[in-house]
């Protein structure tokens, strides 16, 4: 499954619908629910921190492997900056680093791949037998 | 998209903030408007969670943002199981004056 999506505030609900309807077949709910969550944080920060502007677009990609599902969101941009904030360094001028530690939490892996195009994306396990 | 996705936020007859449906970066400016909008900065203040479906960290950032200017503290009231679940992560509860308040047996 791969999907442009606009730089905007909506762009994370575009791309949780559209997961939605790809994970229905392939991730058991628990996972379905992680990965649309890790989903989000990816796709948030493209739209927040790629430097990229209203009009442009970012990439999101779904794969089902073997034994996991695959999750990347690309940028034009590089991706380099991506990276989790200590939980006592959050003052910076957006407050955030949320959203990186969240990915952390829920996926089996992430990782950055700078580019540009700059790609941020996480493994999670969790098929269903139709998804294996 | 289904109607109880759509992020909304009103105030009760008793001050306490409703939330419901997505809590993310496109919910972030009506929550601010609206919450800033009905604190008076005496009283504590609640934001009932029970009917939010979904939240990450850009509603995360909102609360703990909207949790400065709540001098007597704010309360996140009765998250679901899935909401509690990223507070857990974010570890937002003890800080700035946040207090979650969980039921006893969380709806799922």
């Amino acid at each position: 499954m791969q999907l442009g999506l606009p730089v905007a505030v909506t762009a994370s609900m575009l791309a949780r619908r559209a997961l939605d309807g790809w994970m229905e077949e392939v991730l058991d709910e628990e996972a379905a629910a992680a990965s649309r969550l890790a989903a989000t944080e990816l796709v948030t920060n493209a739209v927040q921190h790629s430097g990229l502007q209203l009009g442009d677009e970012v990439t999101l990609r779904a794969l089902a492997m073997p034994e996991l599902v695959r999750i990347e969101v690309e940028q034009a941009s590089s991706a380099a900056g991506a990276r989790i904030v200590d939980r006592d360094d959050r003052r910076g001028p957006h407050g955030g680093g949320y959203g990186l530690r969240i990915v952390d939490e829920v996926a089996q892996r992430w990782g950055v791949e700078p580019g540009p195009p700059g790609c941020v994306w996480f493994e999670i396990g969790g098929l269903t037998a139709s998804g294996t | 998209m289904g109607g109880r996705d759509l992020f909304d936020i009103w105030v009760g007859a008793d001050g306490v903030l409703w939330l419901s449906g997505e809590f993310d970066l496109a919910a972030v400016d009506t929550f601010m408007r609206v919450a800033c909008d009905s604190i008076d900065g005496q009283h504590e203040v609640v934001l009932d969670l029970s009917n939010v479906r979904f939240l990450d960290s850009a509603g995360v950032r909102a609360i703990t943002t909207f949790s400065n200017v709540c001098k007597a503290g704010l309360v996140l009231r009765s998250p679901s199981n899935k909401i509690s679940r990223v507070i857990d992560l974010v570890g937002i509860d003890g800080r700035n004056g946040i207090r979650v308040e969980r039921d006893a047996a969380p709806a799922s």
